[in-house]
Formats: C-alpha cells, structure tokens, sequence
C-alpha cells in the first residue's frame, strides 16, 4: 500500500496550518521574513521546503492582514519586518478560536474511540 | 553583501529565475516581494560562510529553501496562466523548442485565415479566349471571361452560379516557417556537436528543420539540371522552329522509333543534358566535400548531415557518376547538337 492518502492528506493539512503559524509567528512581536523562517522550521513535519513561507508572507501582505516596513541593519541590506494589522489580528483570533475547537473537537473524538476499545 | 564563486552565482541565479517564473504565475502572491525575501534568506545563511561562497554552500541552503514549483498550487492559477507557467519551465531551449513548434502551428492558422480566395461566375460569358500550347499547335483549351473581366469556370458555365476556391497561402506560412528555422537553429546550438537533443525537443524542433531543409536540399541539387535543362529546351526548341526543323529531326540511324518524333525531341534533349548537369553536380559536391564546401553544407543543413556527412557525399558521388555516364549516353542518343543547337549557330 503506497503512502498516496497519507501524503494528500498531510499537504492539505499543512497548508492551512502554515497560514495560521505563520499569523502567529508575527503576532508574537515584529519579525522579518528570515526570523520566521527560522521559527517555524523547528515544529517537526510543517516546513518541509523553507521557501514556501515566503509566498505566504506575501499573500497575507497582499490581503491587508500585515504590513512591511524595510529598516537597514549593520550586519547586510536592508530588513524587511513583518507586523500584523488590526485587520490581521482579528483574523487570527479566529482562526486561534477555531482551531481551539478543532482540537478539542478530535481530541474528544479520539478519545471516545478510545473508551469504545 | 554575499559574494559567490562563479558556479554559486550560476545556481543562485537559476533558482531566482524559477521564484519569478513559479511564484510570478501564482496570482495570490507579489514575485518582487518573494525575490527579495529569499535573496535577504540567502544572505542571512552564508552571512557566516567563508567568501566567495562555494556552490555547494548554495546548494545545501537552496535544497531546504525547496523548489519554487512546490510553493504555488497550480489550481489556484488561470488556465492560460498553466500554459506559459509550462512554457517557461526548465531551460532555456525547451523554451525556444515550444516556440520554434508554436510558429509551425500559427503559419498553419494564418495560412488558412488568410487564405487567397478566388471568385468565379456570376456574370455572363462575353468571351472565350483561346490559349495555345507552348509551340503555337492547336488550342489546347479555352478559358472563358465574364462581362466583369473575371475568369470563368466550367463549374458557372454548366450552372450560371458563383463559385468560390479558396486557396491555402504558403506565403504567411513559408514566412512562420523561415522565423521557426531560426529559432530551431538557436535550440541546436544549445545541443552541441553532434546535437544531443531531448527525443521531446525533436518533436518540437524538427519540423521546421524538415521543411527548410528539404527545400534547401532540393535547391542545392536541382538548380544545375533545372537551369541546364530548362535553358537547353528553349534553345532548341527555338532553334528549331526558326529553321523550320520541327519536323525534320535528324536522329542517329538506328535511334528507337519513338525518338523519331521531332515534338518530343526537345523535351528529350532537355532531359539528357539535365541528367548530365545532375550528374556533373553532384559528383562536384561529393568531391568537395572535404572542403569548405562540405563545411558550410554541413553547417546548413544541421543536424542531418552532422554524422551523416561521408556516407551521403559518398552515396552522392556514386548517383552523380552515374548519372553522368547516363547523361552522356542519352545525349548520344538524342544528339541534340546535331538537331537544334548546330541550327542555331548556322
């Protein structure tokens, strides 16, 4: 049996959640695109390619929910920062609410298949 | 600033070449701000690299930043957008191959689109005009004409309607062809010597090569027995009706009954001294082969003959003796020194 399923089912799976971790990263303060990077390549099995945060920065840039600013920096070129508009705050408590839910949700649906066993 | 070797400049720049033909396709994000995103990336992970930075370096970083290809879904694109996404991918000769393929395909399209159409009828015969044949014998057919001054067709003549040919125009698509070779020509200098190309780049590629070349081969062949052979009919068959001798053909005692015929004296005259030329040529060719002159067909007529050169100048110089030794009986035969060329210079 191949992995095909399993395979489809962990990249839809990521792509949501790289759109919700990426909010959360620059929710926690302001960052540049590099330092998200970083950030979320240490959460075992969402980042496979690093590159792909990049076009979501953009997207969520593109859709008002963050805003840039390009600030020099004495260690190279210019950064670019990251910050999350009001727009984007409020979006990402809910999907945080969401996902809360989501999470119970399963967790409650794993469990009662556990007490069935 | 990160300074490269010039092998890490090359792979950078190929991978930033493939963020703008992926990530420009995707409609959600801006390229621009992703360009700059991943060279600030690249920066910020060999900051700590000895310079220049190796290949290798850029290659380690690049292979965890992933190919561009997996960043955008292409669902989320257009379908035209698909296309050109294909279009653009990989390097630079497939690029030049789908567009060599392409310009076949538009002279096709404009070849029928603007295609010359010719009307006929819908008028009145208001004369038939009689059309001889070359050596002014008995009318060989008449053409009529409308009171419009327009051709008219047998097809008006037995129904009174109009009607309407239309013709493929070989200009428009000789024209996309000639601008196809070219770029067919710029996918084989990317291919080496002897081109190594892709059996899919051949597909894409060949058919402009095919016909360009076969119309080259066939003038670079047929140009001495055509002119040899057209320029000996008509003077001839000049000559002949000038001195009255069209049916006065002296034919070696002895020559088959059918040459006996002075009609067909000409024509054969033309042919055996056309095969002589054929032969006289080619066997030039084939001997020049080893020369510039072997170079430069060689050059054009890439890439069939890149491999191929001996064994068709070869096979070449065995067609042209031969066909020189025919020349030479036929005009034996046929003698049309004694028939038409001697009455000219009497």
């Amino acid at each position: 049996m191949t992995d095909g399923p399993l395979d489809n089912w962990i990249t839809q799976l990521r792509k949501g959640l790289l759109d919700l971790c990426v909010l959360n990263a620059i929710a926690r303060g302001r960052l540049y695109g590099y330092d998200i990077v970083r950030q979320l390549r240490d959460i075992e099995g969402l980042v496979i390619s690093e590159g792909t945060i990049y076009p979501i920065l953009s997207r969520v840039k593109r859709d008002g929910l963050v805003t840039t600013n390009l600030e020099e920096s004495s260690e190279g070129p210019a950064r670019k920062y990251y910050k999350l508009t009001p727009a984007g705050q409020a979006l990402l408590e809910r999907m945080n609410g969401l996902w809360q839910t989501i999470v119970e949700g399963v967790a409650r649906v794993q469990s009662q298949k556990g007490d069935q066993t | 600033m990160i300074q490269y070797t010039l092998d890490a400049q090359v792979l950078v720049d190929d991978y930033l070449r493939q963020v703008r033909a992926y990530v420009g396709a995707s409609p959600t994000a801006d390229v621009n701000d992703v360009l700059r995103d991943i060279q600030e990336h690249l920066e910020r992970e060999l900051s700590g690299a000895a310079q220049p930075v190796s290949a290798d370096e850029v290659r380690q970083v690049l292979a965890r930043l992933g190919s561009p290809a997996a960043w955008v879904s292409e669902e989320e694109m257009p379908w035209w957008r698909k296309v050109i996404l294909r279009a653009r991918r990989g390097p630079e000769d497939w690029r030049l191959a789908y567009i060599t393929f392409g310009l076949v395909l538009l002279g096709v399209l404009f070849g029928w689109i603007f295609c010359d159409t010719y009307r006929y009828g819908g008028n009145p015969v208001v004369a038939h005009v009689r059309q001889y044949d070359s050596r002014g014998a008995d009318p060989a057919q008449r053409a009529y004409v409308g009171e419009d001054g327009r051709p008219i067709d047998q097809f008006e003549i037995e129904t009174g309607r109009q009607s309407v040919s239309h013709q493929f125009n070989w200009s428009a698509f000789a024209l996309f062809v000639a601008v196809s070779f070219i770029t067919a020509r710029a996918v084989l200098s990317s291919a080496g010597t002897p081109c190594r190309l892709p059996s899919g780049q051949k597909w894409l590629t060949y058919p402009s090569l095919i016909m360009v070349c076969t119309v080259l081969g066939a003038i670079l062949l047929g140009w001495a027995p055509a002119v040899a052979g057209g320029v000996s009919f008509e003077l001839i068959e000049h000559s002949m009706r000038m001195h009255g001798q069209l049916r006065e053909w002296p034919a070696r005692p002895g020559s088959p009954s059918w040459f006996q015929s002075s009609d067909s004296l000409p024509t054969l005259a033309a042919a055996a001294i056309g095969t002589l030329a054929a032969g006289v040529w080619w066997t030039a060719l084939a001997l020049l082969s080893r020369t510039a002159v072997g170079r430069w067909t060689q050059a054009v007529f890439r890439p069939f003959l890149d491999t191929s050169l001996r064994k068709v100048c070869m096979v070449l110089l065995i067609v042209g003796i031969v066909l020189t030794v025919i020349g030479l009986g036929a005009m034996m035969i046929v003698n049309p020194t004694d028939a038409g060329l001697s009455s000219s210079i009497r």
